[in-house]
């Protein structure tokens, strides 16, 4: 019924580098698609029910049993005809209580701080695949006062799943961080009311016993006072306990350097507020009764009856109940962004990342070309979320300075599921301390060797791996940070091929690596010295060193390219560029001259878009955008409208700029400021659609406009192939010694030939991106404003 | 393009105007294809001084003077002190500690002079409370001396004490512009100098220095707009109507007498027209420069290359800039260039003419007055210019257009490049963009080599 766990971590390509001299250094190799010896990435059929990858919360409901929350995007976006709650049984059902608290003595409950764990799951059936990361809220109206949650990223493929996984590993730990630093604060707060009502019934209590009458009122409450009372203080204890173990939660997120603490704009001052709130309240004195009585807070305190208290027949709460709302808010932000992060087949997000991977390499040109901006929704766009916006720890740490008013009671609160599925009592638990997740995981034992083969790399006992439901099948999961020894992990999502014997790499290699989730992954450096250095040596060394490599590289790659650079290539990006692509073609065909324009841009001379019409003439400029190379600032290039006369200045950052012909309406048919300066100047009048520049006979740009493609995004793709061989050669250029400084008749004779195989007019763009290359790798601001004296021609439609 | 000018016929006078100036965007030998803008100051700048082989000062209107590098556009230092306009600056170099030392002295209309440190832009030496602003400043190098003059010529020696003065018995009005042109004509001991054709001699024998006024030199009719050194032999003023008159330096006599006049022959109708709308300035010697055998006078908004040794004209372009040329200056390749009111600098090239196949029309050459009022220089009152041997032709090869403003003058660094101030408070400096490129290709490879890579 339940597969072992069958499968495996991430599939990597080993291929062999052939030693080849004139191959590409390894760095700048790109990888094979992963999937390419099977079908297509797009032949594929899908069986799933859903239409594309969304994010699934569901909870654990100890009324209900599994349910789905929420999903993002909304269900009735993504979710098709697919059964959520069908779904949310499978991947609830399964065991996700990794931690658990050392025996506890006293009488008083003990909240288990349980760490996440995460699991990835297959259904075969339906054809959907999720990670799943569970996390547990408090709620103290709940049993154990725990609330089981899981965030699932669902997706009908398994492979995306998998070579995201540290990436959403990442992120989902961000958003369970988030979401348990919130409920934490509304558990402290209830912690706080709860205790209030406690101490105030106690006292009426002792009041009533004291006075020995019975008013009668309180007769159907309390049947009897002395027990009564006993269980008052004895909850009060309990509660403080409580209390005292939430706010003082010693995070590990404070020895976690990654961990930012984040000053929320809005929401410090109320936080400060609350917890102030609440180690001010939290010190009853004895004889003080007074105090308890005093207006702290906007609660008014009740009576209650121990009889009361712990019924469990209440409503439960529900998310926005048990999380702050701030702090749900972030979370849910955080979720979107991840969902548009991780929008696309994993052909599409391969090749991104390895482009993003690539671009690494190419710090000396990459800035030319790089992120053609979008004019119009660049101040649009949302700040990115780069880390969670979490409180500072020393907010929600703040010991209660009632801390010696508690005692230290530890109690084990066993949390039992019991799931009914398929008509058959599902029972798991996590209580016992001899379950087998205490295990400290052999790290030492990993066999990591130089001479892998089809086997796992690194099989760690996955005895957590526990599943439920034929179909479903446990692909991976984490153990939690506490339950283990020294935390090792072997994370590899490898970019490139990673360095092993070639003897032992043939073909597609799957490799089980085990991923934990500790302090190493967030901070990514996933090998830190010691633990490497405590490694064996030989082969085993080895292997280490090549999989240290390739895992630094993998993170070095993954924060760059799933970092904040992912929040622009998601689909709001392809949106973008689709746009850009879209306006550009548009200009194409509306200019049949366009090709000079091009050139004028590609060669560093200002074009000014004249017009009467601001829309008009900002939809030209928009066009243009992506021929513009970056010089310095982006936006600084481009101007998109302006009325003020031109200055010499403004021809040095300024390279498009849109103009409004009536700012000067007395002049005849070009502003004064472009006649003077015209031979810096093209000028493409859109009123009159014409353009006066120099113009272009070569033939490097060509394709740029010869092309019959029609999608925009296709376009804007094209483009950018199209400026990058036009940047190779500029590079070329650049760094050719010879081609500046011959010194020799073999090498002028070189720089000749070069200079004669293309075009002068090519070899303009080349020399203008060569220019601003050693500007920037000189990092010299571009002050000057070089040009040349050439003719200008006139071009009309 | 020469035969029109030449061709003197009236309907074409206005084609010329425009043939001079316009040449079009291809300049295939105009090198200055990069520029630069220098900002910093926020009125006219003036004055441009080279201090050394690297950096200049400019100074203007805002009484600010700044020091920069002209290989990097670098802004060095700012010299702030002097509380209006600056209204003369020049270099002074000293021997201080066996090691040449250049400073530099302003003169401003706060009626003071200092002297300035350009490598740390202290103010070393400072004179308040002079009678009159001082309008031109002189270094005499070989005496260690210099001269102000305004209203008075004063001279001071390098600790800013003042060695001697004149007062002037003219009247101050008229003296306010002979002062704006001074010269030093050196020969042998005898060290003297001329203002105004007023010839000083600065006696220097006795314990006590002195200046004296000797000779008065009335041979021009209008006010002299300038004046300068060509050699050991010749000085040269000119007058604002035109004259231009080479003078002996040793007796003062006169060497050459050139009339110019900028005027279309006077038989045509419609040229008498333009006459009348000529502006006095027109046939103004605004500025000359020699580089000790020829002379390139900015006369209104033409030009004039004259050959002191030859004593014959050599090139003229009556039209040659919109506006007044305000600044011209031979440069070492030969060839001339002019900055003018319409915000232009141009570049001009000496060609030879093409052997005179055409006769042109007497034209306006006819105008041209040459003859000499010494004994040395008797003929004929007027020459046709074209008889004249050797005349060839001022063509304009380049110009640069970058400021708004008129462009008050320029200073060359050679293929380093040419500053350039204007009215538009900016200064601008212009360079052979392949040499730039060139260098900042090697500055990388230099940077790379240093790093070990990329």
């Amino acid at each position: 019924m339940i597969g072992s766990p069958d499968l495996l971590a991430f599939t990597t390509d080993f291929r062999e580098i052939p030693p080849d001299s004139f191959a590409l250094p390894e760095e700048l190799s790109v990888p094979l698609y992963p999937q390419a010896g099977e079908t297509s990435p797009w032949s594929k059929i899908s069986k799933v029910k859903f239409d594309k990858d969304f994010i699934l919360i569901s909870e654990f409901s100890e009324q209900v049993g599994p349910q789905p929350v929420l999903t993002i995007p909304d269900e009735s976006k993504a979710c098709g005809s697919f059964n959520l709650n069908d779904f949310s049984l499978r991947i609830m059902s399964m065991d996700y209580q990794t931690s658990f608290s050392s025996a506890g003595d006293s009488g008083c409950p003990k909240l288990n701080f349980v760490e996440d764990s995460k699991v990835v799951l297959g259904d075969s059936r339906e054809g959907a695949f999720a990670y799943v990361h569970h996390l547990t809220l408090y709620d103290l109206e709940a049993r154990g006062f725990v609330r089981p949650f899981c965030i699932a990223y669902v997706s009908s493929e398994e492979d995306k799943i998998m070579h995201n996984f540290s990436h959403l590993s990442d992120e989902f730990s961000k958003v369970s961080e988030c979401l348990k630093t919130g409920n934490r604060k509304n558990f402290a707060n209830e912690l706080d009311r709860k205790l209030r009502d406690l101490e105030y019934t106690r006292l009426v209590l002792l009041r009533e016993i004291k006075e020995n009458q019975s008013t009668r009122c309180h007769a159907v409450l309390w049947p009897n006072k002395h027990i009564e009372l006993d269980s008052i203080e004895k909850a009060i204890q309990e509660h403080r306990s409580l209390l005292k173990q939430v706010t003082s939660y010693p995070t590990r997120k404070l020895q976690d350097p990654e961990f930012l603490p984040y000053e929320p704009d809005d929401a410090p001052l109320s936080l400060e507020l609350d917890l102030d709130c609440i180690v001010h309240s939290e010190v009853p004195v004895p004889g003080m009764e007074n105090d308890i009585f005093m207006p702290r807070s906007s609660h008014t305190p009740q009576l209650l009856s121990m009889n009361l208290c712990q019924r469990f027949d209440k409503c439960l709460k529900n998310l926005e109940e048990l999380c702050d709302e701030y702090f749900l808010c972030q979370a849910l932000k955080q979720l979107h962004s991840i969902e548009r992060n991780l929008r696309g087949d994993l052909s599409y997000l391969f090749g991104y990342q390895i482009t993003q991977n690539l671009l690494q390499h190419l710090s000396s040109t990459k800035f030319l070309f790089e992120g053609p901006c979008d004019l119009e929704t660049k101040a649009d766009q949302q700040p990115e979320v780069r880390s969670l916006p979490l409180p500072h720890p020393s907010q929600l740490q703040s010991e209660p300075i009632s801390l010696d008013a508690y005692t230290s009671c530890v109690e084990m609160v066993p949390i039992k599921l019991e799931v009914s599925r398929n008509g058959q009592p599902l029972t798991e638990t996590n209580s016992v301390p001899a379950s087998p997740w205490v295990d400290p995981p052999q790290t030492q034992d990993l066999p990591v060797r130089g001479d892998c083969d089809d086997e796992e790399v690194a099989s760690m006992p996955r005895k957590d791996s526990v599943s439920s439901g034929e179909s479903i099948e446990v692909l991976g999961t984490e153990k939690s940070f506490k339950t283990q020894g020294p935390p090792v992990t072997m994370e590899a999502v490898p970019q490139r091929p990673p360095l092993f014997p070639a003897t032992v790499l043939e073909g597609w290699r799957r490799r089980v690596v085990a991923f934990n989730m500790d302090s190493c992954t967030i901070t990514g450096s996933l090998f830190p010295v010691d633990k490497v250095g405590s490694l064996p040596e030989g082969p085993c060394q080895l292997a280490q060193d090549d999989l240290s490599d390739c895992t630094t590289s993998t993170t070095s790659e993954t924060s760059v390219s799933l970092g904040p650079h992912r929040e622009r290539s998601s689909g709001r990006n392809l949106r973008k560029w689709a746009r850009l692509g879209r306006d550009a073609l548009h200009f194409l065909h509306h200019f049949p001259f366009a090709l000079h324009a091009v050139y004028s841009l590609l060669s560093g001379r200002t074009l000014v878009v004249l017009g009467s019409e601001e829309a008009a003439v900002k939809r030209w400029v928009r066009a243009l955008a992506i021929y513009i190379p970056r010089l310095g600032g982006y936006k600084q290039s481009i101007q998109p409208w302006t009325s003020e006369p031109l200055q010499i200045a403004d021809l040095l950052t300024w390279k498009l700029v849109g103009f409004n012909r009536m700012a000067f309406p007395t002049a005849p048919s070009i502003p004064l400021c472009l006649g003077r300066y015209s031979r810096y100047l093209s000028v493409l009048d859109v009123d009159q659609r014409s353009l006066r520049c120099p113009a272009y006979r070569g033939s490097l740009i060509c394709p740029l406009v010869e092309s019959k493609i029609i999608h925009g995004e296709t376009y804007f793709l094209h483009t950018q192939a199209v400026i990058s061989r036009l940047v190779t050669k500029a590079f070329l250029l650049t760094f050719s010694h010879g081609l500046h400084h011959p010194t020799s008749r073999n090498e002028s004779d070189r720089a000749e030939r070069f200079r004669c195989d293309l075009h002068d007019n090519d070899m303009k763009i080349l020399l203008f991106l060569s220019e601003l290359i050693r500007l920037h790798l000189t990092q010299t601001a571009p002050t000057v404003l070089q040009f040349s004296y050439t003719a200008s021609t006139l071009f009309k439609v | 393009m020469l035969r029109w000018i030449m061709g003197g016929r009236g309907s074409q006078g206005t084609i010329e105007k425009s043939a001079a100036l316009c040449i079009g965007e291809e300049q295939p030998k105009n090198c200055f294809t990069e520029l630069q803008v220098l900002k910093g100051h926020f009125d006219i700048v003036r004055f441009l001084v080279q201090i050394d082989d690297f950096r200049f000062a400019s100074a203007g209107d805002d009484g600010m003077v700044l020091v920069w590098n002209v290989e990097t556009g670098e802004r060095l230092v700012e010299l702030r002190g002097h509380t209006q306009q600056i209204t003369a600056m020049t270099t002074y170099t000293f021997i201080k500690g066996e090691r040449p030392h250049t400073a530099l002295i302003t003169a401003s209309s706060d009626r003071t002079l200092s002297l300035w440190d350009p490598d740390s832009g202290n103010r070393l030496q400072t004179v308040s409370d002079l009678h009159s602003s001082v309008k031109c400043l002189l270094v005499l190098d070989h005496l260690d001396v210099w001269l102000s003059g305004g209203n008075e010529l004063c001279v001071w020696n390098r600790d800013f004490q003042l060695k001697c003065k004149t007062v002037h018995h003219r009247d101050a009005g008229t003296l306010t512009a002979v002062w704006l042109c001074m010269l030093v004509v050196c020969k042998e001991s005898n060290v003297s100098w001329v203002v105004d054709l007023v010839i000083f001699k600065l006696n220097l024998s006795e314990a006590e220095m002195s200046i004296l006024a000797i000779h008065h030199l009335a041979d021009h009719q209008d006010t002299i707009r300038s004046l300068i050194n060509i050699n050991n032999e010749l000085f040269a003023s000119g007058s604002h109507i035109g004259e231009l008159i080479l003078w002996d330096t040793v007796n003062w006599t006169i060497q050459a007498y050139e009339h110019i006049l900028w005027e279309e022959p006077a038989g045509d109708g419609q040229s008498e027209v333009r006459i009348g709308q000529q502006k006095q300035s027109e046939m103004s010697i605004q500025h000359m420069y020699s580089d000790g055998e020829l002379i390139t006078a900015a006369v209104g908004s033409g030009l004039y290359v004259y050959n002191a040794v030859m004593k014959s004209i050599v090139a003229y372009r009556k039209v040659a800039h919109d506006s007044d040329i305000l600044h011209t200056e031979l440069l070492d390749n030969g060839r001339v260039m002019s900055c003018s009111e319409d915000g232009s600098i141009r570049i001009w090239e000496l060609q030879d003419l093409p052997l005179a196949a055409e006769p042109a029309s007497t034209g306006f050459f006819g105008m041209f007055g040459t003859f000499g009022r010494s004994g040395k220089q008797a003929g004929a009152p007027t020459k046709k210019l074209l008889e004249v041997p050797g005349l060839r032709s001022l063509e304009l090869i380049g110009d640069l257009i970058g400021h708004s403003g008129a462009v008050q003058m320029f200073v060359s660094f050679g293929v380093k490049g040419l500053v350039t101030c204007s009215a538009d408070h900016l200064l601008i400096v212009w360079k052979d963009g392949k040499r730039e490129s060139q260098l900042r290709s090697l500055a990388l490879f230099q940077k790379l080599e240093q790093s070990g890579g990329l």
